[in-house]
């Protein structure tokens, strides 16, 4: 029995360090309403094609809130470079949709939603 | 991205993980473990290093690197100790460097393990002329062990015929001020006992006890954390 009890504590402290370390899909995923990040990037897409300038800026500034939430969530299990990859692709796309570029701003979000899908790798 | 945050997370999984991990790995001292053991501690440290500092690929990465290396070890712990052959071929077996006192030169040129390295390991184990050894034996975690000519060899009391009273070992029944009762329990006394004695003593309290401890003939052995600086230490 105490054999068994010195042994549960470490097992269960190698749980908790696995479930940080390999927690990325389901903790990127929306816990409210303004964590969405997938639903703003869907916005601004709608946004962008109909050409509502206005609209996709404040659908923007939304998106940009929605991936700070996630970011402290992702940031213990996601690697650094993945991060960077997508604020850069966020500081792209508000330039994108600054500059009223349509293409440039669909490009720009499939790019962030590749590099969200890649998240956990 | 909060990076002094992460690498504290970092940091806490790392030394939890390496602490856990050795433990489960064994009891070994650094001085006993063979070359091959002590690279592959360095690796496994290295590697719990760069989970904690290294952000630039998940820590789940260098984790499961980390886990990978402690089970091998493990693997491999296992099998020298059920394959007597396969610890020959690991860790290699112990040379004898010196035979009869002549020194096997060849054998030390296979062994890379040069003449100084020797006088030294011999002047580790407190000799200094080289022509009292009989037999030298380089063990595989790289320390020499030394057979002395008979001549030269420490005489003991059973030499000497002498009779010699049963030592054992002490128990600590004071340590850092706090009375360990369970050794106090084997040892079949009690706190009251171990206060009186402190009383004889002049010590008022356990508190100002450093160390006691306590041997087979029941003879204390007091230190306190009062240390008499006023004497000069020569």
């Amino acid at each position: 029995m105490k054999k068994i009890k010195k042994l549960i504590f470490p097992i269960l402290i190698l749980c908790v360090f696995i479930t940080l370390m390999t927690s990325v899909s389901w903790i990127k995923q929306p816990m409210s309403e303004k964590d969405d990040v997938m639903k703003y990037v869907e916005w601004i897409e709608q946004d962008v094609k109909v050409e509502d300038w206005q609209q996709a800026k404040e659908h923007m500034d939304q998106l940009k809130k929605a991936w700070e939430i996630v970011l402290f969530r992702v940031q213990f299990s996601s690697n650094q470079e993945r991060i960077f990859q997508i604020e850069t692709g966020l500081a792209l796309l508000k330039g994108d949709i600054i500059a009223q570029d349509q293409s440039l701003s669909i490009i720009e979000l499939e790019t962030i939603r590749n590099y969200w899908e890649q998240l956990e790798n | 991205m909060n990076e002094g945050l992460v690498v504290m997370v970092r940091g806490i999984i790392g030394f939890f993980t390496l602490l856990i991990f050795a433990r489960f790995l064994g009891k070994q001292q650094l001085s006993q473990l063979t070359l091959f053991e002590y690279i592959m501690g360095i690796t496994i440290g290295s590697t719990a290093a760069t989970l904690t500092t290294d952000l630039s690929s998940s820590a789940w990465s260098h984790w499961m690197g980390l886990f990978v290396w402690t089970a091998l070890v493990y693997l491999l712990q296992l099998l020298t100790m059920k394959y007597p052959k396969i610890m020959n071929y690991v860790n290699g077996h112990p040379e004898l460097i010196i035979v009869n006192g002549k020194i096997m030169e060849e054998k030390m040129k296979t062994l890379r393990y040069n003449i100084s390295d020797l006088l030294e390991q011999l002047r580790v184990n407190n000799i200094f002329d080289i022509s009292q050894v009989e037999f030298a034996v380089l063990e595989t975690n790289g320390q020499l062990t030394v057979l002395k000519k008979s001549q030269f060899q420490t005489v003991t009391a059973q030499d000497l015929k002498l009779d010699t009273k049963y030592t054992g070992i002490a128990h600590d029944i004071i340590l850092n001020g706090i009375i360990i009762e369970e050794n106090l329990k084997k040892v079949q006394l009690d706190q009251a006992w171990l206060v009186g004695e402190l009383k004889k003593r002049n010590i008022n309290s356990p508190v100002e006890v450093h160390l006691a401890t306590i041997n087979v003939a029941g003879e204390l052995y007091i230190d306190l954390y009062r240390d008499y600086t006023s004497q000069e230490i020569h």
